[in-house]
């Protein structure tokens, strides 16, 4: 059948025009094409799983989505405006506003506490001390790791990180969420609980997420899935 | 495992004894149960009278194993359709499964598709249990636990057999 | 037993491999070996320092004459004269006699004495000669080269000495020289050089240290998960311990081969480089075979122990690598106890300085004065951990700063107790010797520095009398003062000439002529003894600012390596701080804060403790401490220098962790 065709067949919660849409990337590494001629469409609080076998691309293609790559090309449209070809200024402060992230080994900063991580988008994005660290403990309560506010990241287990960095990532009240194998480092029982509390978190507060995982279990989650091979996608 | 099915995508490589027709299936299919001879005539007939196959020729000689059949056009039919449908996943899914792409491989059709057909699928009684997991009581998580387990286990292996596919093909065609 | 000492030498083998292995551990042993060396060079020039002053002793002892009676054949008259600045040790010799009436002792270095209208000179007064101004002095000296001094008769190789041919020598009734050699033995190192040479040991060795410490944690993740990873697999404590010493001992040792050449390669510029006075033959500066033989052992062994310590967590529980435990706080009390001791030690000193003159209070003054640099070093770290601990919150680069301090494993406080001591000591030594120039300076009036002294003799005193009034009808003389005494055989006039004008060469040298056609043996000195002691003083200042600042850039060197690590370590964390949309100016800003707050803390700290101490040393030594501004305006300078060093290199680096492409190392 056809290569790369962009069906959105997502629960219709949205009508109108997607949140987040890439038409078409193409992204080269040196001689590597790591995406070509990828596409991507997400809804407003929509849960969108990107699959694929490893290397075969998604993982640009979230950071593509997310402004942290410009794409050599294609574009990527937030919000109605093209953001892809935005200089590397706008786009951080667009991530600053905007978007929220989870990745698979937490990375969280070594020697600030759970809870001065979480305040930690918040003040980037300018919000005051105070407040910042009031929100911040909100959500550790939210992903029921308040205990751990003042504990470093060094001391607490791979689920408990975890679940620190989902606040982290929600705390700023982000549109979308890019999480990009987040419970790859976790067992079976950790990783469900994280996938449970970041999904309702998500919908609650009406946040997108963009879930790149090579886990069945885990794109289950999702409303619908994007398929991606060899640096293309497949939807359906 | 539909051996109507099967036979019906092995005679699209052409017309075929009865005889040949069983020889073929359990070359392919059987692994190391044969289909009965009577099975294989019975088969014959019932698809005979959809109209999925005609009697090319009769040699001539008495039995029916001097018949030889033929697919139809809408013989043909039926089988784009059972390739383009995903199965309802199931415990023994994967001899079917194994059929479709074998199938789907000698008459040059992208097997692939088949694949990814499927995955939707699972993936979508996936998500459903997950809601219900979600909004269910400790033995619900659990009864669904399981069957996702399961179907995450058939996944894995369709995502293999998607990644031996290029293998596959030479040893089937061969 | 046997079985595991076999496998010594191939696991330290394997140790050597990976300290060349990758372009981190390879870094880490340059770095090493480099902060070696230079520690290595350092010691060795100081253990140096008493060889060779004991060995100028031993030649000006050797050259020293011993006079009995008149029976010999050698007549000797020491002088000295002032050329251009240049003192000129001028010693008249007369030889009488036939060589059957006895042998003519020689003076070592001299092959053949000269006659009269003949000198042998040392190479320096040769230089002279034949210089711009040569004809002057030849025209002073008034005698034909015929032969030059050789090293041995020189106590410095900068030595300006002649033995020139005289006939007066016995009309004057000098004693004859019975030998060569001096009375008794020469005189043993003061105990003060020694002790001064400690101080600056420690002064220099201690940041040397940091350095090399700061050097050796160079990856030391990445060191630490290598060895859990051998544990893991099956090595024991023994093999681990080996491997790991292997590879520190591999950086300590080529350290060392450097540094010994390198003090070879030193020692002869530095001998010819006539810094504040000392003057040096390059042979002479040479450390003990004991110290050699100590440093060889001492320096690799403790390479090894700081190894084998700094490992020890990982060979115990190889898979607590991950985790990182709660900081462990420094405690206050015994650091307390090496500056209060040294204080104790200096405050009975104040203000006696008959104490100070022997050699008990010498020792006193200087374990002193070394004990409170020392306890500085041990009690800055706490003060900047109790500080930073208590740091409020502020904006993010600074909260990021401050939190990387405190979680730095004492990194930030040695670099800081380092500055400390660098600083503090250079700063209250530069008190002190300003003290001493201001005290020189004040000593000197105008009218002294015009004045010149003139030391001459006649056979009668009619005669004396008549050349003081010679003298005084030189042009350009203001006045003449004298006394004469009259000898056995001959009139002493000790003469003071007054010239009109300061610095007016022509009169000085119009006196000198008319001294000379008087009594060819008179002697012209000016007062002011070419204001060498305030130059001693003030080169040697320079050698201590320059050593400072040394030490300062160093120091540098060390908060450069660690940052620079630190970043590593925190790459993850930096590449998802860019993917939040983290500006690269707040993560640089916190990295210039990072650098910022030990060193101007450190610095602010080391100015006052310096300011204390060179106020307690100078009235140590009865002077009134004179407050060099400008020398505490260097040191700040160059702290600032330092951070923007630091910073500034360290920014291509946070740039590069926090490319988006950082992200992709999964």
């Amino acid at each position: 059948m056809s290569s790369a065709t962009v069906a959105s067949e997502a629960i219709p919660a949205e009508v109108g025009r997607p949140l987040l849409e890439c038409r078409v990337l193409v992204k080269r590494f040196g001689q590597t094409p790591a995406l070509d001629g990828a596409s991507l469409s997400l809804g407003a609080a929509e849960i969108v799983a990107v699959m694929g076998p490893s290397g075969s691309g998604k993982s640009t293609l979230l950071h593509c989505a997310a402004g942290i790559l410009a794409p050599d090309a294609g574009e990527v449209i937030y919000d109605g405006r093209e953001v892809g070809r935005l200089p590397d200024s706008e786009r951080s402060r667009l991530r600053r506003s905007e978007f929220g992230f989870v990745f698979q080994f937490g990375r969280l900063v070594p020697e600030l506490s759970c809870a001065e991580n979480v305040a930690l988008p918040l003040r980037l994005a300018g919000v005051p001390r105070r407040r910042a660290r009031d929100q911040a403990g909100e959500w550790l309560g939210r992903l029921e790791v308040a205990d751990l506010a003042g504990r470093l990241p060094g001391d607490v287990s791979g689920g408990q990180g975890q679940r620190v960095a989902v606040a982290r990532a929600l705390v700023t009240g982000p549109r979308v969420v890019f999480a990009d194998e987040p419970t790859g480092a976790l067992d079976s029982l950790n990783g469900e609980r994280v996938m449970q509390l970041l999904t309702s978190a998500a919908r609650q507060s009406g946040a997108a997420v963009v879930l790149v995982t090579h886990e069945a279990r885990v794109a289950a989650y999702a409303d619908r899935e994007v398929i991606v091979r060899d640096g293309r996608t497949h939807a359906r | 495992m539909s051996i109507s099915k099967a036979f019906l995508g092995l005679l699209e490589d052409g017309p075929s004894y009865g005889y040949d027709l069983k020889r073929e299936y359990d070359a392919r299919f059987g692994l190391d149960r044969p289909v009965a001879y009577g099975q294989v005539y019975a088969t014959l007939s019932r698809l005979l009278k959809h109209g999925f196959v005609t009697v090319e020729a009769i040699e001539p000689g008495d039995g029916p194993e001097r018949k030889r059949y033929a697919i139809t056009p809408e013989g043909v039919a039926d089988v784009e359709q059972w390739l383009g449908e995903p199965e309802r996943p199931d415990l023994y899914l994967q001899s079917t499964l194994y059929a479709k792409v074998v199938i789907a491989l000698r008459s040059g059709r992208e097997a692939i598709e088949i694949l990814d057909t499927q995955r939707a699928e699972h993936l979508r009684l996936m998500r459903e249990l997950t809601r219900r997991k979600m909004d269910g009581t400790l033995v619900d998580q659990l009864v669904c636990d399981h069957a996702l387990f399961h179907l995450e286990a058939d996944l894995r292996w369709l995502e293999l057999t998607a990644a031996r596919l290029d293998e596959l093909a030479g040893a089937v065609t061969a | 037993m046997s079985r595991t000492h076999s496998r010594a030498l191939p696991e330290l083998g394997l140790g050597i491999q990976v300290a060349l292995a990758s372009r981190i551990t390879r870094l880490r042993t340059v770095l090493t070996a480099g902060g070696v060396a230079l520690g290595v060079i350092v010691l060795a020039l100081a253990a140096s320092v008493p060889h060779a002053y004991s060995a100028r002793k031993a030649r000006e002892h050797a050259s020293t004459p011993v006079f009995h009676g008149g029976s010999g054949r050698l007549r000797l008259l020491s002088g000295s004269t002032s050329f251009r600045g240049v003192t000129i040790g001028e010693n008249a010799v007369q030889v009488t006699g036939a060589s059957a009436d006895g042998p003519v002792p020689l003076p070592p270095g001299v092959r053949q004495l000269p006659g009269p209208g003949e000198m042998v000179v040392s190479g320096e007064v040769l230089a002279l000669l034949r210089g711009p101004h040569g004809a002057e002095l030849r025209r002073r000296l008034d005698a034909r080269v015929v032969g030059t001094i050789g090293d041995a008769g020189l106590s410095e190789p900068h030595d300006a000495v002649i033995y020139r041919g005289s006939t007066a020598l016995t009309a004057l009734g000098e004693p004859t020289v019975g030998r060569f050699g001096g009375r008794g033995s020469p005189s043993p190192t003061p105990v003060l050089i020694t002790l001064l040479v400690i101080m600056i040991v420690v002064a220099l060795l201690l940041p040397v240290a940091v350095f090399v410490a700061t050097a050796a944690r160079f990856g030391a993740e990445e060191r630490d998960r290598r060895l859990a990873a051998m544990r893991l697999v099956g090595a024991d404590r023994v093999t681990t311990a080996r491997v790991a010493a292997g590879e520190s001992l591999f950086g300590a040792v080529v350290g060392l081969i450097i540094g010994a050449a390198g003090f070879l390669a030193v020692r002869v510029p530095v001998a010819h480089i006539n810094v504040a006075g000392i003057d040096v033959f390059p042979a002479d500066l040479r450390p003990s075979l004991t110290f050699a033989v100590l440093v060889a052992l001492l320096v690799p062994l403790s390479a090894v122990a700081a190894t084998l310590i700094s490992i020890r967590r990982v060979a115990i529980e190889p898979l607590g690598v991950t985790r990182r435990g709660t900081e462990t706080r420094r405690r206050l009390g015994w650091r307390l106890v090496a500056p209060v001791i040294g204080f104790v030690l200096l405050a009975p000193l104040l203000g006696s300085s008959d104490r100070l003159a022997g050699a008990f209070g010498q020792a006193e003054a200087t374990a002193g004065v070394v004990l409170v640099l020392v306890g500085v070093t041990a009690l800055l770290p706490w003060v900047v951990e109790a500080t930073v601990r208590r740091a409020p919150d502020g904006p993010l680069p600074w909260l990021l700063a401050i939190r990387r301090l405190r979680g730095e494993e004492g990194t930030t406080g040695r670099v800081v107790g380092a500055i400390g001591l660098a600083v503090a000591g250079a700063i209250a030594l530069s008190i002190v010797f300003s003290a001493a120039q201001s005290d020189v300076r004040v000593r000197v009036t105008p009218l002294q520095a015009r004045s010149l002294i003139v030391d001459m003799s006649a056979s009668t005193p009619a005669g004396a009398r008549r050349e003081l009034g010679a003298l005084r009808g030189v042009p350009g003389v203001a006045r003449v003062s004298g006394e004469t005494e009259h000898l056995r055989r001959a009139t002493v006039v000790d003469a003071t000439v007054v010239m009109r004008s300061a610095g007016d060469q022509g009169a000085v040298a119009a006196v000198r002529d008319r001294a000379a056609a008087l009594d060819p043996l008179a002697q012209v000195m000016p007062m002011v003894g070419g204001g060498s002691e305030a130059h001693t003083l003030s080169d040697l200042r320079r050698v201590l600012f320059a050593g400072a600042v040394i030490v300062l850039l160093m120091i540098g060197a060390s908060l450069l390596v660690a940052a620079g690590e630190g970043l590593r370590e925190r790459r993850r964390a930096l590449a998802v701080l860019a993917a939040f949309g983290t500006r690269r100016s707040t993560v640089a800003w916190s990295m210039f804060w990072q650098a910022a707050i030990p060193v101007v803390g450190g610095l602010l700290l080391a100015v006052g403790l310096g300011i204390a101490l060179g106020a307690m040393l100078s009235a140590v030594v009865s002077l009134s401490p004179q407050f060099d501004w400008g020398a505490i305006g260097l040191m700040l300078g160059a702290g600032v220098a330092v951070i923007a060093a630091v910073t500034g290199l360290t920014l291509p680096t946070v740039t590069r962790m926090m490319r988006p492409e950082a992200l992709r190392v999964e």
